[in-house]
């Protein structure tokens, strides 16, 4: 089990984490990322983990638990 | 036995790659070669942030948590490449140096064009950290700013300017700016925008050379004299690929690879980024593509390829640009025959999506501002939603589909 951690200060809305992980990303009014799951099992370890690398501002990061 | 992995170029493409190559389980030991003698920084802040702000290059840092827990990583700067001996398995450097490879990875990126003329001093290019700071300093209040080439570093060039209180000028050769990606009638929008935050945009103009000897004074162009305190010329790039000329790969318009970064024939030379041109598998064309999103996603092909991995799907070509505070996004490839529809928001106003499309599908997405509807059209335009459907989302949108010519 993984854990997403994001640092909002960072975040521009870019929504590539939204496109890459509809399921655990989405965006607010703010233009700012919601996370929507914040704990990721193992299965989906791998595509989570990508939408956090496709992230410009280098918002979210991959804690393992 | 654990492979030998080296990486020339630590732009996005380089960095990205270890990044992927990682993720995807490769295990052995992985050297970067930076050309520039700064530690890898990130490029897009550079006509942005960048220019506004007093920032270090520490501040946009390009290495990032994704190289993090892997023990065998190691980057040289001041490693700059310039042969490939593919026998061998070998790169040396400019300094001499050599470094020995199992499997390759070239990602040199590209240098700026150039104009044609001897440039006197206060005229610029815009590519690196030095670049950056160079035009950082001379863009002072009041300082006549002539920005040429109306593309994306230009615009955000004359962006920044503006901010910073130049009076600042775009000479675009076309008829509108990005007039050539997104079509006149997106262009005439464009326009507007950067009238509306003091930018003035000159199109169809031919530059024929600079005025001044010791410094910058005019830009000449044949439709009459430009008054310029400083020049910055946004025209282009052209890939790094002179020194691979007698490597045995194949160079055209970049360094020519399969449709998953594969350049030599054996599978051990791949390419990324800017300087290399992937093919297109619908069209059988090699095609370079510049943006930070395609680097990223030709990273995490090869990285996956290099890790014995099945690579990721491609997703659709993805850019964006900031301008005077809003974003610019395009997913997909519009084409200039395309129609423009409008998804969200309005025409008429400085926010809205439209979607570019022909008879049978959508082509590209493309938004001013209006980040999060963006997202969700991106999404479904990414997931392949159908064109009916597409185009019934058009509520609220005043002005309705029209044709570019």
């Amino acid at each position: 089990m993984s854990r997403i951690e994001a640092d909002l200060s960072l975040c521009q809305g870019y929504a590539n984490c939204m496109v890459e992980a509809p399921e655990y990303f989405d965006l607010g009014d703010d233009d700012k990322v919601i996370i929507l799951q914040a704990d990721v099992p193992e299965t989906d370890t791998g595509h989570v983990r990508a939408a956090a690398l496709s992230c410009p501002a280098r918002v979210l990061r991959m804690e393992e638990k | 036995m654990k492979e030998y992995l080296l990486i020339v170029g630590a732009g996005v493409g380089g960095i990205k790659t270890a990044e992927a190559a990682i993720a995807a389980g490769f295990e052995g030991p992985i050297t970067l070669l930076n050309g520039e003698t700064h530690a890898p920084y990130d490029r897009p802040p550079l006509s942005k942030r960048c220019l506004t702000e007093e920032l270090a290059v520490s501040d946009v840092p390009l290495a990032g948590p994704g190289l993090d827990g892997h023990q065998a990583l190691t980057v040289h700067d001041g490693a700059r490449a310039e042969e490939l001996h593919m026998g061998q398995r070998r790169i040396v450097c400019q300094d001499g140096r050599r470094f020995d490879y199992d499997r390759l990875v070239l990602a040199p990126g590209a240098t700026a064009r150039a104009l044609p003329f001897p440039s006197p001093a206060g005229v610029h290019t815009l590519r690196t950290w030095a670049d950056a700071i160079a035009v950082r300093e001379e863009l002072l209040p009041g300082a006549r700013v002539v920005v040429i080439g109306g593309g994306f570093i230009g615009a955000e060039v004359a962006s920044s300017a503006a901010q910073l209180g130049c009076h600042t000028t775009i000479l675009e050769g076309g008829a509108a700016p990005l007039g050539r990606v997104l079509g006149p009638e997106f262009g005439q929008r464009v326009i507007r925008f950067h009238a509306e935050h003091g930018v003035r945009i000159m199109t169809q103009v031919q530059v024929q050379g600079f005025v001044g000897e010791q410094r910058v004074e005019a830009v000449k162009t044949a439709q009459g004299i430009v008054p310029a305190d400083v020049v910055i010329v946004g025209i282009g790039a052209a890939p790094d690929t002179a020194w691979l000329e007698d490597s045995g790969l194949m160079i055209g318009n970049g360094i020519l690879c399969s449709a998953q970064g594969q350049a030599d024939t054996e599978g051990r030379v791949f390419a990324v980024g800017d300087a290399a041109a992937w093919l297109d598998p619908a069209t059988g064309v090699h095609r370079r593509h510049e943006h930070w999103s395609a680097a990223g996603s030709q990273a995490a092909v090869v990285g996956a390829v290099l890790a014995a991995r099945v690579p990721p799907p491609r997703p659709a070509p993805y850019f964006w640009s900031d301008q005077h505070g809003t974003k610019i996004q395009m997913v997909g490839e519009p084409s200039p025959d395309d129609h423009m529809h409008g998804l969200h928001g309005n025409l008429d106003d400085q926010e809205f999506v439209v979607a570019f499309h022909d008879s049978k599908r959508v082509s590209a997405i493309v938004a001013l501002g209006q980040q999060r509807a963006f997202a969700r059209h991106r999404a479904r335009f990414t997931r392949g939603e159908p064109l009916e459907r597409a185009l019934e989302r058009s509520a609220g949108m005043l002005t309705p589909s029209s044709g570019r010519s």
